[in-house]
């Protein structure tokens, strides 16, 4: 078995408010079965594996985050949302003929929340190949992320100094572990890891590994929506980073401090 | 030292190792990717203490197949007497099953048939479905498997259906 990684292409998300809309008039569904678009079905599809990669087995208690999922302005999760996109743009031939076989099916609006088969085709041919791509999510969801919770202007200022600083380093990612301690000593360990892999991927991008974007993909799984709640903290906490004096060269002077502290 | 440290130390042990699971970034190694799963699982363990679960969610279908091949691969008809809902629960433990829902695969030949050239005869969609089914754990068994002596006769039974 021959496994691609996946490319990332341009795609049309069309919103599930967008979708219901159109089913609805007046606030009554269409009666009849619908057959919907291909966006708008591969679109659902991904809200499909926007919830379960979060809830698994979600039940009744899940239905306010399954809303906040549908209502898609939670940042976090849209950013799940649309890997998934990604995901169903790279089926191979077999999960793209189940698709297609979807595709053709219609449906009742109000029901294809529950739709078994849209189920089925969300958890093997999508979350089940997660274990493997479980990297590619983290990648994707740090670079992403990392849009919201970093400020642009702040690390174009910094960013070049703080590159010199850690290349001068041993061992950066601790470097960076204890100035992300430094600004915030009162977050989780899991938050600011995350922190720590985003500093590292916008200021020495190359560096991440696979291991660590895996990692990424585990903590946002499970941690979600707490995530999205303390998006102001974590800016808060990466222009603090980034502002901080971060060679130490400097200060020492010339010659001296070289090679010290690794 | 504080936890996010000692997490950090934790990936620069895995930093040293090279692992190049990908070729170009294009398409993934197998055997490079099993290493990778098997560090990955063997820091499980360590990962739980910073609140990171490193654990596997797995179709309903998926996870039965595991179970069901580790308790009767050397078994040539599943026993009359056996209580399916055990091995369910074993699967529901072992992995993050993503729907519970059991309309379908309600009996182990079902989920998992012993003969699946008698069993599905002529239903050759459903038998590509099972074959699909299978390609999945054959690719890092090791991540799904306990009973490692069960996992060969797997293979080997995914083979014998995809040769043609």
């Amino acid at each position: 078995m021959v496994l691609k990684t996946l490319e990332f292409q341009k795609h049309t998300h069309i919103p599930y408010s967008v979708t219901r809309a159109k089913y609805f008039s007046n606030g009554i569904i269409t009666e009849n079965p619908i057959q919907l678009t291909s966006d708008e079905i591969k679109s659902i599809i991904s809200l499909f594996f926007c919830f379960k990669f979060h809830y698994p087995n979600f039940d009744d208690s899940k239905v306010p985050e399954i809303i906040t999922i549908l209502n898609e302005r939670n940042l976090v999760f849209n950013i799940t949302r649309d890997f998934g996109r990604h995901m169903i743009e790279n089926l191979d031939n077999y999960y793209k003929g189940w698709l297609n076989h979807i595709e053709k099916t219609t449906f009742h609006f109000d029901k294809i929340l529950k739709n078994t088969e849209i189920i089925n085709f969300v958890e093997m041919a999508l979350l089940d190949f997660m274990i493997i791509r479980n990297w590619e999510f983290g990648k994707f969801f740090i670079q992403e992320f990392s849009k919201i919770i970093i400020d642009s202007t702040t690390l174009e200022r910094n960013s070049l100094s703080i590159k010199r600083a850690l290349e001068k380093e041993n061992d950066y990612l601790k470097k960076i572990g204890e100035k992300i301690l430094e600004s915030d000593e009162n977050l989780e360990t899991n938050e600011s890891l995350l922190l720590v892999i985003t500093l590292q991927e916008r200021i020495i991008k190359n560096t991440v590994l696979r291991y660590s974007y895996t990692l990424t993909s585990y903590i946002v799984r499970e941690n979600a929506l707490e995530l999205s709640l303390k998006i102001d903290t974590y800016k808060k906490t990466l222009s603090k980073s980034l502002n901080l004096k971060w060679s130490i060269d400097i200060d020492k002077g010339k010659g001296k401090g070289r090679g010290r502290g690794r | 030292m504080s936890n996010l440290l000692e997490v950090i130390q934790a990936i620069n042990i895995q930093g040293k190792k090279i692992r190049k699971i990908t070729r170009n970034d294009k398409t993934y190694d197998n055997e490079e990717l099993k290493s990778f799963h098997k560090d990955l699982k063997e820091s499980s363990y360590l990962m739980k203490g910073f609140k990171i679960v490193i654990k596997e969610s797995l179709s309903r279908r998926r996870a039965l197949i595991v179970i069901l091949q580790e308790y009767f691969f050397k078994d040539i008809v599943y026993p009359k007497d056996m209580i399916f809902e055990f091995y369910e629960n074993k699967a529901n433990s072992r992995f993050i099953v993503e729907n519970r829902d059991k309309t379908a695969f309600k009996t182990p030949q079902e989920a998992h048939p012993k003969k699946p050239r008698e069993y599905y005869e002529d239903k050759n969609h459903q038998m590509y479905h099972y074959i699909k089914s299978l390609e999945l754990l054959c690719l890092l068994p090791d991540s799904y498997f306990e009973k490692t002596e069960a996992i060969e006769p797997f293979i080997k039974l995914y083979h014998d259906l995809t040769d043609k």
